[in-house]
């Protein structure tokens, strides 16, 4: 029902034309003179006593009559102000608290919204009972929005008092691809609340509607973990003290699904003209088994299609080949499309074909002219040279003075082998080869000088470049030692696991250098010695990475490079170290893609084209030479291109996919969620959201208006005026 | 159906019956049909001589001094014939005249109702009745007698009285202490809208000329209740000025008031031996004339 509003004198006024009945206010009044008036005549005999009487009660009587005559002219003023319904205008000056309502939305963004119910998703929903229930409010009434992703991101900070506005936001909010931060977005509910109540009196009243489709993910408490559980009931008891807080279920319980779990290629590099191996895994949430047909579409173009038999609740792998005869960018998708959710049935991974990985081996033994050292080192990266064999690694030696003579960023990687010192501006040179994603991989040797390293390279120096894993010890050591793979945690070792006779845990280290890796530190160590100590210690320096091995890369400090382990080591580090130049360009929905441009041109911005056909700018920051640009709203999953704006062609692509666990939409039950986030807090659980969503007056209970109030205040004087009267006798 | 002899002790039946005679022998036909024991059996302030006891006579008689002395039960006999006096001061100044709706009679009314019910008992009881009426001053003066006719003249003593002045109790209960010589009873019938002081020390005057007294105090029920609800223009009586009031905000200061009033009137008798009886004008008769018959056998026994 549309509602007529006047304003008047600052308020809100639904019923308008009652005000008129305000006159009736003063009938008590004319009541009390005009039976003053009109008054009986009698004889008393008993005058002396009723004299006496009026003596010592005139002054009493009086008071009564006045306060009985003031309740019974308020109780005819609320009854007509209750009847027209007022309400306070913007800006208006303060009147009866409790008027203005405060409502906050805190609306899950996690993916799983997604799901459809014919053709409207739960977000879509949820958007539209938001919408319904501030048309439904009443003027005045303030609005916020906090999207319940990962992060939790406020979307309407400053309480909107204005619905078409707000309105206009929530219209223009997406779906993000993203999960729930539960604990994110209930600590900006929590800070919202308070900062409005202290910046916003007037808006005395305080909603929260939550509304989610209870996914266990976000709310499950062992999902959230044990912290994070306590973290967020104590948030939502504070909030319950001084808000009514609404928690309103969209989700289905029968709901199935399937995900695109995993996809990557068996390579570490995708060499143009050899097969590419892709392996995917295929995540069934249902209750029943499936046939499902997967497809692999590269670059937008559907290129196999196997079927699948899913299994219910497990995961199913499939592998597909494929090869690339151009150079350059590519993108592979995996696609199960069917079910109602469609945000995980797609997962991308965005490969760069080359004709091979090119390598720079800096050889510091023999003053710029190739070593025995790089000679092990070249044969371990491309042992097919000597078959005569394609190699797809094409591994270049070097002097020292090439640092400062070769373009570096031609190379994924450099070696640098017992190079002896570093210069300033050769370390700025391999910080700034850092910066654009290049990777290093130092090897010691008996020319290296350990405190120049640990200045020049250890962040020593005022100004200097920080980039070493660890600090080096002055003087090498001598000794004996093997090769401890500490478990084979980290991926360079993790080759080795069960293949104990691959010599590596024989292999004798008889010199090195002692490193001290750093407490709190990103590096980690690869490898020790039986002793413990560090023997390879890697750390994700700028957009690339470095490892620093702490013996020789020849045979003068070991004897591995005449051993098996030494080719397999080897071809780890190498893939390891260009492997985050893959990883930075398949992330996860919510992390930032980026890059640096070691050639820029004239270009001071940089247009992302998101999968949803949206062209973002996001500028370039150019320091010495590079530019470097990152942008962070990949909300949605799929291929994302980036390009200077005056070179187009020079773009890169990255492919942003979604956590598959949140596909899972098992929902929590009433009975988890109070004992477990909800325990202890005063919430109201709603289920009927398709109810509310036709009927939102059923939300925005006017338990609060005003009116409602007065009610209540007229009781309170009609109470007070029959108990008044009673007691001074003038009941009737 | 004509009311039976007994409902004529209701104000309310009494007021339909003209005439003060009818009214007073109707009292007390209607006080001696009810369960009272009847007031005209024989017993003057006389001894005769002494009988021996003989099963079925009243034991009250017994003499139960010369029991002490021969331990043989012997009954009084006494002459039946009488000398009580009995005086009756009716107020009938102007406050008496007031009635309110919730009564029949008019305070004075209800007096002489009594007055002339207590003339009719006392003379068939062969006492000696007298009346006074005053208000500020003695107005008549009947002095007793026993003759059968003073009841006539009583009674139109009283047919003749009406209130217009002011009570000026005090000096008239001096005056009449005065002039009544024979000891005897003495019953006041008024409203007492006076000086309570001043009308005590009148009426210990009859009590140091060892009378018996009886305060018959006649009141309204709406003297009593103050039960007005709209608000009123109160005209007082004998002099008193007008007021304006709301008389439920009134109510709880006048009741107060008057109660104690009342509280101090009832102090006053109990200090002086007098029977204070208060009187509503709503209140069936018998009251007056029980109380008249208790007062009287307690001066028998004296």
């Amino acid at each position: 029902m549309m509602l007529t509003e006047t304003v008047l004198l600052g308020f809100d006024l639904l019923s308008p034309s009652m005000l008129g009945w305000l006159a009736v206010g003063i009938a008590p009044l004319l009541i009390h003179l005009w039976s003053r008036r009109r008054y009986q005549e009698m004889p008393w005999a008993a005058m002396q006593y009723l004299l006496a009487a009026m003596k010592s009660a005139r002054r009493r009587t009086r008071l009564e009559q006045w306060l009985l005559l003031l309740l019974r002219t308020a109780i005819v003023v609320t009854v007509v102000l209750a009847a027209s319904e007022p309400y306070l205008e913007l800006g208006a000056v303060p009147f009866v608290p409790g008027v203005r309502t405060y409502r906050l939305f805190l609306l899950d963004g996690s993916y799983s919204m997604d799901y459809r119910r014919g053709e409207t998703s739960q977000f879509r929903a949820a958007k539209e009972l938001i919408a319904r229930v501030v048309d439904e409010s009443r003027q005045g009434d303030g609005f916020s929005l906090v999207l319940m992703s990962d992060p939790a991101r406020v979307v309407v900070e400053e309480p909107s008092l204005v619905p078409r506005e707000f309105l206009a936001e929530l219209d223009a909010l997406r779906q993000p691809h993203t999960g729930a931060d539960l604990a994110g977005a209930v600590a900006h509910v929590e800070r919202l609340v308070e900062e409005t109540k202290r910046r916003h009196p007037k808006l005395t009243r305080h909603e929260v509607y939550i509304l989610t489709d209870l996914g266990r993910t976000a709310w499950d408490a062992e999902s959230l973990g044990q912290s994070s559980t306590l973290a967020v009931r104590k948030r939502l008891q504070k909030l319950a003290k001084s808000a009514e807080l609404y928690l309103i279920d969209l989700g289905q319980s029968e709901a199935e699904n399937l995900a695109v779990a995993g996809l990557k290629t068996e390579q570490p590099f995708a060499i143009r003209g050899q097969n590419l191996v892709v392996r995917t895994e295929i995540q069934s949430y249902a209750r029943s088994a499936k046939d499902q047909p997967v497809q692999l579409i590269v670059d937008g173009r559907r290129a196999a299609e196997e079927p699948v038999r899913l299994s219910p609740g497990g995961t199913t792998s499939a592998v597909f080949y494929h090869r690339f005869d151009t150079p350059g960018d590519h993108t592979l998708e995996i696609a199960a499309p069917g079910d109602r959710l469609e945000i995980d049935n797609s997962r991308w991974l965005a490969v760069t074909v080359k004709p091979a990985v090119r390598v720079l081996c800096i050889d510091g033994s023999a003053g710029g002219a190739a070593g025995r050292a790089t000679d092990f080192l070249v044969y371990a990266l491309a042992p097919e040279t000597s078959q005569n064999l394609t190699t797809t690694i094409a591994p270049e030696v070097a002097g020292e003075n090439a640092l400062l003579e070769l373009d570096l960023h031609q190379y994924e990687c450099l070696f640098l082998v017992n190079v002896a010192q570093f210069t300033g501006s050769e370390a700025l040179v391999l910080d700034k080869y850092l910066q654009a994603g290049g990777s290093l991989v130092f090897f010691l040797g008996d020319r290296v000088m350990a405190d120049r390293y640990n200045q020049v390279l250890g962040g020593a120096a005022p100004g200097g470049v920080d980039l070493l894993p660890a600090r080096l010890a002055s003087e090498p050591v001598k000794g004996r030692w093997t090769v401890n793979p500490l478990e084979y945690r980290h991926p360079i070792v993790e080759v080795f696991r069960g293949q104990e006779q691959s010599g590596l845990l024989t292999t004798p280290i008889e010199e090195r250098f002692p490193l001290e890796v750093p407490e709190n530190s990103a590096s980690r160590t690869v490898a020790a010695l039986d002793d413990g100590s560090p023997l390879i210690v890697e750390r994700p320096v700028h957009r690339g990475r470095v490892i620093l091995v702490g013996t020789s890369a020849d045979i003068s400090w070991t004897p591995m490079p005449v051993l098996p382990s030494y080719v397999p080591i080897v071809q780890e580090l190498l893939a390891f170290a260009v492997a985050d130049q893959s990883r930075r360009r398949n992330i996860e929905v919510g992390e930032s893609i980026g890059a640096t441009l070691p050639r820029i041109g004239g270009s001071t911005s940089v247009t992302v084209q998101t999968p949803d056909g949206r062209n973002e700018t996001t500028p370039l920051v150019v320091e010495g030479g590079t530019g470097t640009w990152s942008f962070a709203a990949t909300d949605v999953s799929g291929i994302y291109s980036a390009a200077p704006a005056d070179t187009p062609d020079a773009g890169q692509t990255f492919a942003v996919n979604v956590d598959p666990a949140e596909g899972n939409l098992a929902k929590i039950t009433e009975a988890e969620l109070r004992q477990g986030v909800l325990a202890g807090v005063n919430v109201q659980l709603r289920t009927d959201w398709q109810r509310m969503a036709e009927q939102p007056a059923s939300v925005t209970t006017r338990s609060s208006s005003f009116a409602k109030n007065l009610l209540y205040l007229l009781l309170a004087l009609l109470f007070v005026e029959t108990y008044l009267a009673r007691r001074f006798g003038h009941h009737r | 159906m004509s009311p039976s002899a007994e409902s004529y002790l209701n104000p309310q039946i009494l007021a339909r019956i003209q005439g003060l005679a009818l009214r007073a022998r109707l009292i007390v036909e209607g006080y001696v049909s009810g369960v009272h024991r009847s007031p005209f059996h024989g017993f003057s302030i006389e001894f005769a001589e002494h009988r021996e006891y003989a099963p079925g006579d009243d034991l009250r008689y017994v003499d139960w001094k010369v029991f002490g002395r021969t331990d043989k039960f012997y009954l009084k006999q006494y002459e039946e014939e009488t000398n009580l006096i009995c005086n009756l001061l009716l107020d009938t100044s102007e406050s008496m005249s007031y009635r309110s709706d919730e009564a029949a009679l008019s305070k004075l009314e209800y007096a002489k109702c009594v007055a002339a019910a207590l003339s009719y008992l006392v003379l068939h009881q062969q006492d000696s009745i007298g009346l006074a009426t005053f208000d500020r001053e003695i107005r008549a003066l009947v002095r007793p007698s026993s003759n059968p006719s003073q009841l006539k003249q009583v009674l139109h003593l009283l047919e003749e009285s009406g209130g217009q002045s002011k009570t000026e109790t005090g000096p008239i209960f001096h005056n009449l202490a005065e002039r009544f010589r024979k000891r005897g009873i003495v019953i006041v019938l008024s409203d007492l809208f006076d000086d309570v002081p001043s009308m005590l020390a009148g009426l210990k005057h009859f009590r140091h000329k060892r009378h018996e007294v009886v305060l018959f105090h006649v009141l309204d029920p709406a003297e009593l209740e103050f039960p007005f609800r709209r608000v009123t223009m109160f005209e007082g009586l004998e002099d008193l000025p007008k007021v304006l009031a709301d008389p439920p905000s009134l109510r709880k200061a006048y009741l107060k008031e008057f109660h104690a009033y009342i509280r101090q009137l009832k102090q006053g008798c109990r200090m002086h031996r007098i029977d204070y009886v208060q009187m509503r004008t709503d209140q069936s008769f018998d009251v007056a004339l029980s109380a008249y018959l208790a007062s009287r056998g307690g001066r028998l026994r004296t």
